[in-house]
């Protein structure tokens, strides 16, 4: 499904990463890992369409990305870093909010159901009342509204308890199986990676990483 | 679109009580502030002194239409209290001071034309010049009417050889004629423009909710620079509907019912301040600046940022309208968008630079 | 002692923040200089014309009539109608293009039959066309045009007396009408030399003060926008992380007002005082040192309450476009009822006990004096008693802020 070939990107002089590959099918779930600024966020960036590589390609679908970056929005789906949900509006008005909007048209049964799913039935309570958990559980189910066959998610479960963290983790297995999606993310939780993911690409220079996870490397 | 206006709706809702009284405002501002300034602009006066030396018919005259003026605000002092008066004045306690002399009123009936009475001003007689000219006149009515008694009577001696009018009835005949004749009126305008009565009023309404409107358009339109500095916009990549579209949804929602508005406002205005304007005019004055706030909210990074920036180009207006009175410079004129409104001008250029805007804006969305 | 050390840490901030919007401080200290400094020049060559240049005004005649023809001669040969007016004959198009081209101020037009109509007491109506970029100096003659209007309605008035006796007395048609015309002439002349009438004489204490007082005002004018405009510039949205941050490490309302309280006081009174020092370098004006002390203290009081002021009316409304707007008027109000843009003496007599309270008041009368009466007192009770007022007032705001919120 995704083929990445010889992708690097540089930031003024420094090189994030060179002559990057990767290929990944669906239902596969590959975690991202690097020590801090290492260049997760930029690939993962790459990734989504919301950023150009400076050498290289990347395939979805056998489509490349220059010519069809707009068609393949419509199929990913991307849960930044920071929280991007509107604060004044309650979880349900938000998650109505971007349905509205979707490709993909969804009932407000069928969007209950999704926050169900993801432990989230808070549905009228406004999102700046939220606890950091909750948050980012609204920020990753308004991501699937339109059902993409791609998900990428930069650190989905940064600074929040276990509890979300197990149950985000879970649901991001089933999600894999039954929707035959393909998920990557980024973490620093070793014991998450390790829990979650099938497969893990290491970025940076750094060793530490491919010690540690020398059974899941790439 | 339906779905795009109702996203809309939900993102705003919250914020809708708000914007309406923001919406309201301009219009509660310009009657009250109207309604002020017409109300105590009467109680403006400015403060002058007569000095009368002789008590006659002919200085109460002049005492009696003094007062009658709307602007001044006479005190009187008998002639051994002059050197007070101009002492006031000399502390600019008063804006001038007149004296009648002695012999005033002989040698009003002499015919006299010069130095009748005597005058006093200051550096900052504001009003002096028109003062001089409403004692100026009085006088001349004055002197007007005993030289046209005086010449009707000699008039009679030379054709009748007697002379049996009384004067007072001639004065009252005069008074008569002068009330109830069509005399000449005068009509100013300024060249280009249709011909209309000078406006008397000292505050047009209109210039007043422009001003507040053009501000608080800026206020009303913080949203934008809300949503746009949200990480929440990143997700329109994803959307069916970009970010810009959903943004120009919103702008002609948003304008539609500030029209509404618009709307209302002209017909109170119209009906109870006696203000007109052309209804173009209010359109594209509307288009304009919500397309100006539009555009400044867009580019904004924060919503302080924004208010700063609202008051701030507010004030620059009403410093620049100044200017226009003054020097009358046709490049600020044409850029001035409430002066524009209020001298049915229109906003084209403003229209054009505006869809000119759009369009790159709308452009570099594409290509994104 | 602790909260002296706050009070700094907020004022550095505040520094650091101007220092980094190096662009923003210019323009707020600059713009409204040229602001006021285009408008005083503007309004003192209104108010004082020193011109060499006579305004034009035009006097179309479109009455073919005998007597028309010798009225509107009569008037353009006139001298004076008012000093520094020059009133032409000429026709409809040549005033249109003198318009046009910004040589003509505005122009008078007979229309036909106007004598005509005039002398039968019949209505008639006189043009008078304005030059729509030369609005000033439309006002400025306006005056002048209202008076000649209201002589010709007088003197219609008596002319029409006159015929009406004439008539009745039995004069024939022929040498009334001779009669008539004849008074018409004389009636227009006398109309004109209105400003011989009066022996003029000015007067004041001194007289070469005339530009200074607009520069005094427009002095004191400035100031006080500065006041809000730095105000305004340093006003920031903390969210309320930040704010209980700040509340924890003691940064309360009080220090954070006082410290914006001072910022924006010094600044400004620096600016203002260089100013003033500029002015009377510039004007050669021979100010003793203790008098430049006295003004400076003034301004100083005036900037602090100002500032204070400005800070008390953002705590109690927490809305900031509201709050915003709110200081504007508070400002505008301020400068109002200094008697800056209206002297006092014009206001209402109502409204005139307001002035003996009023900071602001207080503060551009004695710089008047100073500056232009030569006085060596100045009296600052008003001002001290406003000042320790406000004082109070914003402590009771910083307590009540500090309670109600976090």
């Amino acid at each position: 499904m995704l083929k990445v070939t010889e992708l690097s990107k540089s930031y003024g002089k420094r090189k994030v990463f060179d002559n990057l590959n990767i290929t990944a099918e669906r239902g596969e779930i590959i975690g991202l890992v690097g020590e801090n600024g290492a260049g997760k966020s930029t690939l993962l960036k790459i990734l989504a369409t919301l950023s150009k590589p400076d050498d290289g390609e990347v395939f979805l679908n056998d489509q490349s990305y220059k010519k069809h970056y707009r068609a393949h929005r419509k199929i990913i789906g991307y849960v930044p870093q920071n929280i991007a949900v509107w604060e004044d509006l309650t979880v349900l008005e938000n998650m109505k909010f971007f349905e509205k909007l979707s490709p993909v048209k969804k009932s407000v049964k069928e969007m209950k159901h999704l926050l169900d799913n993801i432990q989230l039935d808070r549905y009228k309570t406004r999102v700046s009342q939220l606890s950091g958990g909750m948050k980012r559980k609204l920020n990753l189910a308004i991501s699937l509204i339109h059902e993409p066959e791609f998900l990428l998610l930069d650190e989905p479960t940064a600074g929040i308890d276990l509890k979300s963290r197990i149950e985000i983790g879970e649901f991001l297995k089933n999600l894999a199986r039954n929707n035959n999606m393909l998920i990557m993310y980024t973490s620093h939780d070793m014991n998450e990676i390790k829990e979650v993911c099938d497969r893990v690409i290491i970025i940076g220079e750094d060793n530490f990483y491919r010690e540690l996870l020398s059974d899941y490397m790439v | 679109m339906r779905n795009v206006l109702y996203a809309r709706f939900l993102l705003i809702k919250r914020y809708m009580p708000k914007m309406i009284f923001w919406m309201i405002m301009p219009l509660m501002a310009a009657i009250v502030i109207t309604l002020l300034v017409n109300r105590t602009s009467d109680d403006f006066k400015v403060p002058a002194a007569l000095v009368i030396h002789e008590e006659s018919a002919e200085t109460e005259m002049m005492i009696e239409g003094f007062k009658d003026s709307r602007f001044i605000d006479v005190q009187v002092f008998s002639g051994i209290r002059q050197q007070d008066a101009l002492r006031k004045l000399e502390q600019y306690q008063f804006d001038s001071v007149f004296i009648f002399t002695e012999g005033f009123s002989e040698k009003l009936k002499n015919g006299q034309r010069r130095n009748l009475l005597e005058s006093y001003y200051t550096d900052r007689s504001l009003y002096y010049e028109p003062s001089k000219e409403l004692i100026a006149s009085l006088v001349q009515e004055q002197i007007g009417v005993h030289t046209t008694v005086d010449n009707i009577l000699k008039l009679e001696e030379d054709l009748n050889g007697g002379m049996t009018l009384a004067s007072e009835k001639i004065v009252d005949e005069r008074k008569r004629i002068e009330t109830e004749t069509n005399l000449v009126e005068q009509i100013f305008y300024f060249l280009g423009e249709h011909t209309q009565d000078k406006d008397e009023r000292i505050l047009n309404p209109w210039t007043v909710w422009a001003y507040f409107t053009f501000a608080v358009t800026i206020f009303i339109f913080d949203f934008v620079t809300r949503e746009t500095m949200s990480t929440a916009s990143s997700r329109f990549y994803y959307m069916k509907y970009s970010f810009t579209y959903f943004m120009i949804v919103s702008f002609t929602a948003l304008t539609g019912m500030m029209l509404f508005f618009d709307m209302i406002t002209y017909v109170i205005i119209n009906n109870f301040l006696q203000a007109d304007t052309s209804l173009l005019s209010l359109l594209l004055f509307r288009l304009a600046v919500n397309g100006i706030a539009f555009f400044l909210a867009y580019l904004m990074k924060s919503e302080m940022k924004l208010y700063q920036t609202a008051i701030g180009l507010t004030v620059i207006l009403l410093a620049l309208d100044l200017v226009i009175i003054f020097t009358g410079l046709d490049i600020i004129t044409m850029l001035h968008p409430v002066v524009n409104f209020t001298e049915d001008r229109h906003n084209i250029l403003w229209i054009v630079i505006l869809l000119i805007i759009t369009f790159i804006w709308i452009r570099r969305d594409k290509l994104a | 002692m602790r909260k002296m050390r706050h009070v700094f840490v907020f004022i550095a901030n505040d520094i650091s923040r101007l220092r980094r919007k190096w662009l923003t401080l210019p323009l707020i200290f600059i713009s409204p200089l040229i602001f006021i400094g285009l408008l005083l020049w503007i309004m003192s060559s209104v108010f004082m014309p020193d011109e060499p240049e006579d305004i034009e005004i035009g006097l179309v005649n479109l009455d073919d009539s005998e007597p028309a023809s010798m009225i509107v001669s009569a008037l353009a040969d006139s001298a004076e109608v008012a000093e520094g007016l020059e009133i032409n004959e000429m026709t409809q198009a040549e005033a249109e293009e003198m318009i046009g081209d910004n040589t003509l101020v505005s122009y008078i037009l007979f229309p036909e039959k106007f004598t005509d109509k005039m002398m039968r007491g019949e209505s008639s109506q006189l043009e008078v066309v304005g030059n729509p970029d030369m609005q000033l100096e439309s006002y400025v003659i306006s005056g002048v045009i209202d008076t000649v209007v209201r002589h010709i309605r007088n003197s219609q008035a008596n002319i029409l007396t006159i015929n009406h006796y004439a008539e009745t007395l039995g004069m024939s048609d022929e040498e009334r009408e001779a009669l008539i015309f004849q008074e018409f002439v004389n009636q227009f002349i006398q109309v004109l030399s209105s400003d011989t009438l009066m022996d003029e004489h000015e007067i004041s204490q001194n007289i070469s003060a005339g530009a200074m007082y607009f520069i005094v005002n427009g002095l004191f004018i400035l100031m006080t926008v500065w006041v809000y405009m730095l105000h305004i510039a340093l006003m920031r949205d903390t969210d309320h992380q930040l704010k209980e941050r700040i509340k924890l490490a003691g940064g309360t309302y009080f220090v954070q007002g006082a410290a914006r309280s001072i910022t924006t006081s010094v600044i400004v009174s620096l600016f203002s005082i260089l100013l003033m020092l500029v002015i009377l370098k510039l004007s050669a004006a021979d100010l003793p040192v203790e008098n430049i002390g006295r003004l400076a203290v003034l301004m100083i009081l005036h900037i602090i309450i100002t500032s204070i002021l400005l800070i008390i009316s953002g705590w109690l409304i927490r809305s900031f476009k509201i709050s915003m707007t709110v200081q504007l008027f508070v400002i505008l109000l301020v400068i109002l009822f200094a008697g800056s843009i209206i002297p006092r003496i014009y206001f209402p007599v109502y409204l005139d006990p307001v002035f003996d309270y009023m900071y602001s008041y207080q503060t551009l009368f004695w710089m008047e004096e100073l500056l232009l009466n030569g006085r060596f007192i100045i009296e600052t009770e008003v001002l001290l008693i406003t000042l320790a007022v406000l004082f109070v007032v914003f402590l009771a705001a910083a307590l009540y802020k500090e309670r109600r919120f976090l």
